[in-house]
């Protein structure tokens, strides 16, 4: 319960500067677990090895998952402190308003919050006006009296009385409003408990989470928080960035981390702050979820026939499966960013994450907002979450390899997870997966160029494999897709039957299928993927059909820079000896004149 | 031969998530020497690798535009292999925005580990 005399006296400039006190301890939050992540842990990994070094690492670990989760409460508590304060600010004036009248009015506000007015003037006739006290709803009998409308000592002392009344109506009703806000915010903060010891849990994340969407209810639109851009334009999206105030900024990441992680255009290092908020949060989710499911297990077989599950089972069964897969996914992804690299590897930046169908990611080695050169990789048939391990294992290896051809130059080599890729190879036989990764695609790229430091030279290149050859081509031939290279390799057919298609220039296509590959055969006779070309057919120098045909990247007609290759089978352009993964390397390096052909 | 080396260090990579192989492989270059001092360094690796247990599987301008000089080698008995290119610089064909920097770049290629189920190279 609010007191008049607490609200008339609160000092709100206290509580803004409480609220900018937890947004400086976010700030430094954020500088800390960037330092115990890639200032120390990193280094110490470099050199120890064993145990204690392990344990050392787990430490470290957790003290930088103790920074993020004070980072996001600090900004939870900021948020709410804000909110309070634009809460209670009008309503103070409320009160302080009708103080003010009341003071002016010559009336008296009581302790009881009652309003009292002084003895009025006698009018004409002589008659003694009594002072009285009014109470905020007390009713007022109108009287009959024969004077001029509004001069009669009654209607006098009524309209004092009116007055006072009205006075105390309003404080009233300010002390019972600010009596409201102060339980509602008082439930809030309750809710940020701290904790026993310093083991953050997925509970705790998942409090985190919880607490994140109490705040967008409440506060999205009352802190005059522009509303979030469509993402339907890279650039649009970063200029709106730009040209928030810092405490904006930090507002939307704490508010919103899966939006804002999501949003092409904006740089890679707020990006990377908001999705790993969104990992952690997944991981979470994905866990409570499948607590719940698996309380819920229904009977396996029907009554006394034991031959096949019944459809419920299976159907559960599907459920926990596909929890327990991306639950596996996610701890991939943290993984991978908590495994500071020993090894020369750049920091991690995760560009992107969800949980949504099979689960998406964008893993980045190395900045690309200050890279100068960027090699994109997108995966084929089979590609998701769980088994993301080895794609970013393959990126580790490109940019090694990219670093030791320019090691005077940045670069950054980027996993695309971000759509969803057919899972076997009949799937693999249509168009529709790419056709509906591509917008995403096109803007993901454009998201790049828009946060690319202006002075520093960018070159990129795209890099897909099987089906995600195929969802590059889409990508490419409807519009001009930001990269300056695309590689191929495997390729079963990019949509259009030659290379100039693409829009970056034939002799920036790169191919690589090796001799033994069945994909890039399969894919031109028993696909829709390839595009047709008037061409004439040659295996081995000799023509054996001519016409318009579907061709693909590896045949001579498409007209493309066709790679040398030194492995054999579908998935071994990165495979072992690889002189695939150099040539790949000197293309994202933009050193073509070194690049083995065939 | 007193250049600098690129910072990097032995990666596991894996032959797909299907699958418990993985090799080592180690990309680096050794740069900030002259052109005339690396071509003495070719020379010497050229001679000096059959002699350390390494078996010379190719050696000459690469099958590329810029035809760099490449010694491609397997040791006669760990069976690592490796890939040691001569590059000058910036080469015509390449992109406006390449490195001009001359180096030996070495690739160092180990044969497939088995790793044990549910274990993690790196």
């Amino acid at each position: 319960m609010v007191t008049r005399q607490q609200l008339a006296d609160l000092d709100l400039t206290k509580v803004s500067a409480a609220a900018d006190g937890w947004g400086d301890l976010m700030a430094r939050m954020d500088a800390a677990r960037s330092k115990s992540t890639n200032g120390i842990a990193k280094p110490l990994d470099m050199d120890q090895k064993g145990e204690a070094a392990n344990a050392m690492h787990d430490r470290l670990s957790q003290l930088s998952q103790n920074y993020q989760y004070v980072y996001q409460e600090s900004g939870y508590l900021r948020t709410v402190l804000a909110a309070l304060v634009d809460e209670l600010r009008p309503v103070q004036k409320q009160l302080h308003d009708a103080i003010e009248e009341a003071q002016r009015d010559g009336f008296t506000v009581e302790a009881d919050g009652s309003v009292s007015y002084p003895a009025g003037p006698a009018p004409v006739p002589l008659l003694p006006q009594p002072a009285g006290s009014a109470k905020p709803g007390e009713p007022v009998t109108p009287v009959q009296v024969p004077y001029a409308r509004g001069q009669s000592p009654l209607e006098l002392q009524n309209s004092q009385h009116d007055t006072a009344e009205a006075i105390a109506n309003r404080i009233a009703k300010a002390v019972s409003q600010a009596t409201e806000i102060d339980e509602r915010y008082a439930k809030m903060l309750a809710k940020v408990k701290s904790q026993q010891d310093w083991r953050i849990t997925d509970k705790t994340w998942a409090a985190v989470a919880a607490e994140g969407k109490d705040t967008q209810d409440l506060v999205g639109n009352d802190l005059h928080l522009d509303r979030l851009p469509d993402n339907s334009d890279p650039k649009k999206n970063a200029a709106w960035w730009k040209h928030l105030t810092k405490e904006q900024q930090e507002e939307y990441l704490a508010l919103y981390p899966d939006r804002i992680g999501a949003i092409d255009g904006l740089p890679a290092t707020v990006r990377d702050e908001a999705n790993r908020v969104v990992l952690r949060e997944s991981r979470a989710s994905l866990e409570a979820q499948l607590d719940e499911l698996k309380q819920k297990e229904p009977a396996k077989y029907p009554e006394g026939r034991p031959e096949a599950p019944t459809p419920e089972y299976q159907d559960w069964e599907n459920k926990v499966q596909s929890l327990e897969d991306r639950i596996k996914g996610t701890d991939v992804v943290q993984n991978a960013l908590d495994s500071v690299g020993g090894n020369g590897l750049p920091e991690k930046y995760l560009l992107g994450f969800d949980t949504r169908g099979n689960g998406h990611a964008i893993v980045a080695n190395g900045n690309p907002d200050t890279a100068q050169n960027t090699a994109v990789y997108v995966p084929g048939t089979g590609a998701k979450l769980s088994g993301l391990g080895s794609d970013l294992n393959r990126m580790d290896a490109l940019w090694q390899s990219a670093h030791r051809l320019a090691s005077d130059q940045q670069t950054s080599t980027i996993t695309y997870l971000g759509y969803d890729a057919p899972q076997d190879l009949g799937a693999a036989t249509l168009r529709k997966y790419a056709d509906q990764g591509a917008p995403a695609l096109s803007s993901f790229m454009g998201g790049l160029a828009a946060a690319h430091d202006g002075d520093t030279a960018a070159h990129t290149t795209m890099i897909g494999h099987s089906y995600g050859s195929t969802l590059v081509g889409v990508a490419a031939s409807h519009g001009h897709i930001a990269t300056n290279d695309i590689v191929v390799a495997g390729s079963p057919g990019v949509e259009v039957g030659n290379a100039k298609d693409l829009h970056v220039g034939a002799n920036h296509v790169w191919s690589e299928a090796a001799s033994d590959d069945p994909v890039p055969e399969m894919g031109k006779y028993l696909s829709q993927l390839p595009g047709n070309a008037w061409a004439v057919d040659r295996f081995h120098g000799i023509p054996y059909n001519v016409g318009y045909n579907p061709q693909v990247p590896s045949d001579e007609a498409f007209g493309a820079n066709r790679m040398h290759v030194d492995t054999s089978g579908h998935s071994a352009y990165w495979d072992s000896d690889s002189e695939s993964l150099l040539n790949q390397a000197r293309v994202v390096t933009g050193k073509y004149g070194e690049v083995t052909l065939d | 031969m007193h250049g600098k080396v690129t910072d990097s260090g032995p990666l596991p990579v894996s032959y797909g998530s299907q699958s418990n192989k993985y090799y080592m492989r180690h990309d680096w270059a050794i740069y900030g020497l002259p052109n005339d001092v690396l071509e003495t360094g070719m020379k010497n690796l050229h001679e000096a690798l059959p002699q350390n247990g390494w078996k010379i599987t190719s050696y000459g301008p690469a099958h590329s535009e810029a035809r760099q000089l490449t010694i491609k080698a397997e040791h006669a008995q760990d069976h690592y292999t490796v890939l040691i290119e001569w590059i000058k610089g910036k080469s015509p064909g390449d992109a406006p925005t390449a490195t001009d920097q001359p180096e030996i770049g070495v690739l160092l290629t180990s044969p497939a580990y088995e790793e044990p189920a549910g274990s993690d190279p790196t």
